[in-house]
């Protein structure tokens, strides 16, 4: 007997080819149900809007699974419309009174600026999707958070389960964790009522949940930790250990896309320091490999302070497709975790670099939630401020690592990591899921 | 009587051919009108090209849906090719990336001259049947609409179709059947258009290609790109082998071309004796031919022009066996060019019953020939030998004849010019991607920043008065969004300045490509990209910068 292929609709509008930081988690996702047996069927938006806008990884789209479908939702966004010929004399003058004028297309949907307007037209293509093939379960993935519409949809109008699954908050500044001055009135309500009708809420990690769970008690019995993990496209992300010339210049690597919430200044001040006052350090190199901030007009600040540190073994070279990533990590005796301050921050590459095995400098604040995440690694340490002379110390320490870490010790490392492997943190869930799932197959 | 029926008959013709050939005087105007008026609504979105490397326009006639199974072929075959087709919609419609009706497609400046930016879009363009693609934004001028796309860098071909280059003097004498034999009044018509077609083809010296093997008789320097057939659409169970009556059908595009009238006598006969079940039918949907087709044990295609197309192609699919009149020039070409025998079974008006009475009474001798003709089908009109053809001659073709395709060989790799507007210096412009080889980066930014060309700052009071605003801008938001409402918004003081600039202004328009690199750089390439002269696309950030770059060199 054949049993049946429960189905899955996955709302996600980052989603290949985006190369925004949140499409991992999406893709590992959508691949993990496929691969666990499940019909998928994604909604997000046309290609397009990465392209011209955000910018694209097209590697990407070769990693998702060939049996999921993928389903394109335009959702006529001005924000995401870069060719200047179809903007209005208005829109071209005064961008931010349009901008501003432009939003009530969105808040009388759905309180999200830029992206409520989405959600009528997600409404119809759940309601398609469903019609074609009955869905057992609907994920949407937030940011933005109009991407939980769909499962609510469906769960109102036909009884379908959804899952909320929240890589940052919508009412939290995970950076400084004050609220959002986005957190108006109607946003709180639409979250009750969201988080009312789940079935399971996501977050990547526990303080996270902990703020959610103050807020929303009823709805803590069906909250959940998911957390990001790593990926890994072909090549293991694991650095075998090689034997390094005691005289060979160190290079310590940092893979991520440089926000304005990264502290590049900071590193930068404190690597001055280090190779000025650390013999070790004196010729080590310090490279830069990611997007230089999430968009791709603003970062000239970033750049010149980047060019600025050329003569101090700084460079920047560009972002990496993760396909290639493996081989990038293998580049390097080091890894620099350079995170924005917040205690609700993870960030996805301490996953990544904790599989690597290489020795970590922590380059942020102390009560990062990353910290709870490497605490434990083998080949670990931290810089106790964003002083100069602390990360210093901190990148001293990491050079002196790289000079006592043994092929074991790298091993060592790396099966700790291994923990961290994306589909450990979603395996039970998606279990539990389709067990869930299966029963209700069962008994329709 | 007769004579007088006849004077009207050929003055009206007249008249005809005249609105026709003069689409510009008063009366090709008027005539225009006919075709209804056209609404906002009606207007579709102009052709959106898709995102890969190579992009290929197909339009505008999708005849038997040629245009669209060409443009899929092409993607199936190559990774990095994209492909679109437009069909304008009037009668018989088959599926489309893009339906135009039919008023737009004449009437619509607006559609026009959107879909020509569209067409701009993509490297390549293949014009079927030699129609407009733009309606009458040229006045139905295929010549003009190939140097418009060609000055924009598009490389353009042309896809014969039959009645548009098919000379009718040269025909009669191709076969004894053939229909240009009679005294059709439209005949002499039809040899004015071919020849103008012909004589179109060969001044253009483009890549050109044939539908049909017959048609490079007519156009001796084309190649045959076959038509090609969705084998999981068409495809049927094989028939009975048993000793039924034999369904016989015979559905004719057009009766008087495929010789109808000369092959049905026959055919009534067989089926009046009970041998076959003769079934005609003409007019038939689209949607309906495969049920037809499966439900029919053999297939009389045509019998005038000595050739064959996509109907006895999806007859064969569908496991029927087809008969009828192919030239032995023409099987010739099938063999030489593919190296494949046509095995559609040859009959003419005159052997027609006796081939359908032998082949009625052999049910094996048909099933042997139905898997010989579905086999021919999968090896030659399967899209895989179209896209090959379409690749090897034209898009991938290093250089073929002409010096044209000389300048379509370097266009793939043209250099560009860019145009950054980053009023507070844009650092080295890193944000754009590997240009290609000689392209130009320029960055436009006050005298004061850093940047190839400066503008000046403003000086005196008006420095003064810009100075105070920024000032104020820079205490919360509602401040700076008060003093951006005003004349001294700094993106609106940067254009000011700059548009008084020569060396700004010569740059746009010598510029492929202008960036706002930032906010305040927005209004001053709005402005930039519409200025008289200037053809370069405006984009903001480096993301859509970098798509226009890759628009603008592919082609």
């Amino acid at each position: 007997m054949t049993e049946a292929r429960p189905h899955l609709l996955y709302t996600a509008w980052s989603f290949p080819p985006s190369r925004a930081g949140g499409v991992y988690r999406a893709l590992a996702t959508v691949n993990a149900f496929a691969r666990d047996g499940w019909d998928v069927t994604v909604l997000t938006v046309p290609r397009e809007i990465f392209v011209s806008s955000t910018g694209a990884d097209f590697a990407l789209e070769d990693a998702v699974d060939h049996q999921v479908t993928v389903q394109r939702v335009d959702p006529d966004v001005p924000a995401y419309q870069n060719d200047l010929s179809r903007w209005p004399r208005s829109r071209a003058r005064w961008p931010e009174l349009w901008k501003l004028a432009d939003f009530r297309h969105d808040m009388a949907r759905f309180p999200e600026p830029n992206y409520g307007r989405w959600r009528t037209a997600l409404e119809s293509a759940a309601a398609r999707v469903h019609a074609a093939r009955p869905v057992d379960l609907a994920v949407g993935t937030a940011n933005p958070h109009v991407d939980f519409i769909p499962g609510w949809h469906l769960h109102r109008t036909q009884g379908v389960p959804y899952v909320m699954d929240y890589r940052d908050a919508w009412q939290l500044d995970v950076f400084s964790g004050e609220k959002l001055v986005t957190a108006i009135p109607p946003v709180a309500r639409w979250e009750r009522r969201l988080m009312d009708a789940a079935h399971e809420v996501w977050f990547v990690n526990e303080p996270i949940l902990r703020w959610h769970a103050e807020r929303y008690p009823s709805t803590v019995d069906r909250m959940q930790v998911v957390a990001n993990g790593f990926d890994e496209y072909g090549t293991p992300l694991a650095v075998p250990f090689a034997e390094r010339a005691a005289t060979a210049p160190l290079v310590f690597g940092y893979v991520g896309t440089i926000s304005e919430k990264v502290p590049l200044e900071n590193l930068i001040a404190g690597w001055r320091h280090a190779r000025a006052t650390v013999d070790a350090m004196a010729d080590a190199r310090l490279v830069l490999r990611g997007y230089l901030g999430h968009f791709g007009a603003a970062d000239t600040a970033m750049a010149s302070l980047i060019e600025s540190a050329r003569g101090d073994g700084v460079s920047f070279e560009g972002p990496v497709s993760k396909p290639d990533i493996a081989a990038t990590y293998r580049q390097f005796d080091a890894l620099v975790l350079a995170l924005g301050t917040g205690r609700y921050v993870t960030s996805g590459k301490v996953y990544e670099y904790a599989a690597t095995g290489l020795p970590i400098v922590s380059v942020h604040d102390p009560g990062n939630a990353a910290t709870d995440v490497v605490r434990g690694a083998p080949a670990w340490t931290a810089a106790r401020s964003l002083g100069a002379e602390d990360v210093a110390a901190a990148l001293e320490a990491a050079a002196e690592m790289v000079r006592a870490q043994t092929a074991e010790s790298r091993r060592a490392a790396q099966e700790w990591g291994a923990q961290y492997e994306r589909s450990r943190q979603l395996a039970p869930r998606i279990a539990t899921l389709r067990a869930q799932a299966t029963g209700r197959l069962s008994a329709g | 009587m007769t004579s007088a029926r006849s004077l009207a008959r050929a003055a009206t013709a007249r008249v005809v051919d005249y609105v026709a050939d003069h689409p510009g005087s008063i009366p090709g105007r008027l005539a225009a009108l006919r075709l209804g008026r056209v609404r906002p609504a009606d207007v579709p979105r102009a052709t959106r090209p898709p995102d890969a490397l190579t992009r290929v326009y197909v339009g505008p006639v999708n005849f038997a849906g040629q245009g669209y199974a060409w443009a899929r072929a092409l993607e199936a075959a190559r990774p990095g090719v994209g492909a679109r087709n437009v069909q304008t919609v009037h009668g018989l419609t088959f599926p489309a990336d893009t339906e135009v009706p039919s008023a737009v497609y004449h009437r619509s400046k607006t559609w026009q001259r959107a879909e020509l930016d569209a067409a701009s879009g993509f490297t390549h363009v293949l014009i079927e049947a030699v129609r407009p693609l733009f309606g009458r934004l040229y006045l139905r001028d295929v010549e003009a609409e190939v140097t418009a796309l060609t000055e924009r860098g598009v490389s353009v071909a042309l896809m014969c179709h039959g009645t548009d280059v098919r000379l009718p003097s040269r025909h009669r004498s191709a076969t004894p059947w053939s229909p240009y034999r009679g005294a059709e009044l439209d005949r002499d018509r039809r040899e004015v258009l071919a020849r103008r077609n012909a004589d179109l083809v060969a001044r253009l010296s483009r890549p050109t290609f044939v539908s049909t093997p017959d048609l490079l008789a007519d156009v001796p320097s084309a190649h045959w790109c076959p038509v090609v057939v969705d084998l999981g659409r068409w495809s049927a169970p094989p028939r009975a082998t048993t000793s039924r009556r034999p369904v016989v059908a015979h559905i004719p595009s057009l009766a008087s071309v495929k010789g109808t009238e000369l092959v049905r006598p026959a055919l009534q006969e067989l089926h009046g004796a009970g041998e076959i079940e003769y079934r005609e039918a003409s007019g038939v949907p689209p949607e309906r031919m495969p049920e037809l087709w499966a439900a029919a044990d053999i297939v009389l295609d045509q019998f005038r022009l000595g050739s064959y197309g996509v109907a006895a192609c999806e007859a064969m699919a569908a496991g029927a066996v087809v008969v009828g009149h192919v030239t032995d020039a023409v099987r010739r070409t099938v063999l030489d060019e593919t190296g494949h025998v046509l095995p559609i079974v040859e009959a003419t008006p005159e052997t027609v019953g006796a081939v359908v009475r032998d082949l009625a009474t052999d049910p094996v001798r048909r099933a042997e020939l139905a898997a010989e003709q579905r086999a021919f089908v999968r090896a030659v009109h399967d899209g895989r030998t179209s896209a090959d053809v379409l690749l090897r001659h034209w898009i991938e073709a290093p250089s073929t004849t002409g010096a044209q395709d000389e300048t379509v060989t370097a266009d793939k790799e043209r250099s560009v010019e860019v145009l950054v507007v980053a009023p507070d210096g844009a650092g080295d412009a890193s944000g754009l991607g590997t240009l290609p080889p000689g392209s130009v980066v320029r960055v436009v930014a006050w005298s004061t920043a850093e940047g190839d060309i400066g503008v000046d700052v403003p000086s005196g009071g008006a420095l003064t008065l810009w100075r105070r605003a920024r000032a104020i801008g820079r205490k919360n938001a509602v401040a700076r969004m008060l003093v951006r409402a005003t004349p001294l918004d700094d993106g609106a003081v940067f254009w000011r300045s700059a548009r008084r600039s020569r060396a700004v202004l010569e740059a746009a328009r010598r510029s492929d490509v202008i960036v706002a690199a930032d906010r305040d750089g927005v209004l001053a390439a709005w402005k930039l990209g519409r200025l008289p002269g200037v053809g370069a696309a405006s984009v903001l950030g480096y993301p859509a910068a970098n798509a226009a770059v890759a628009r603008r060199s592919s082609r």
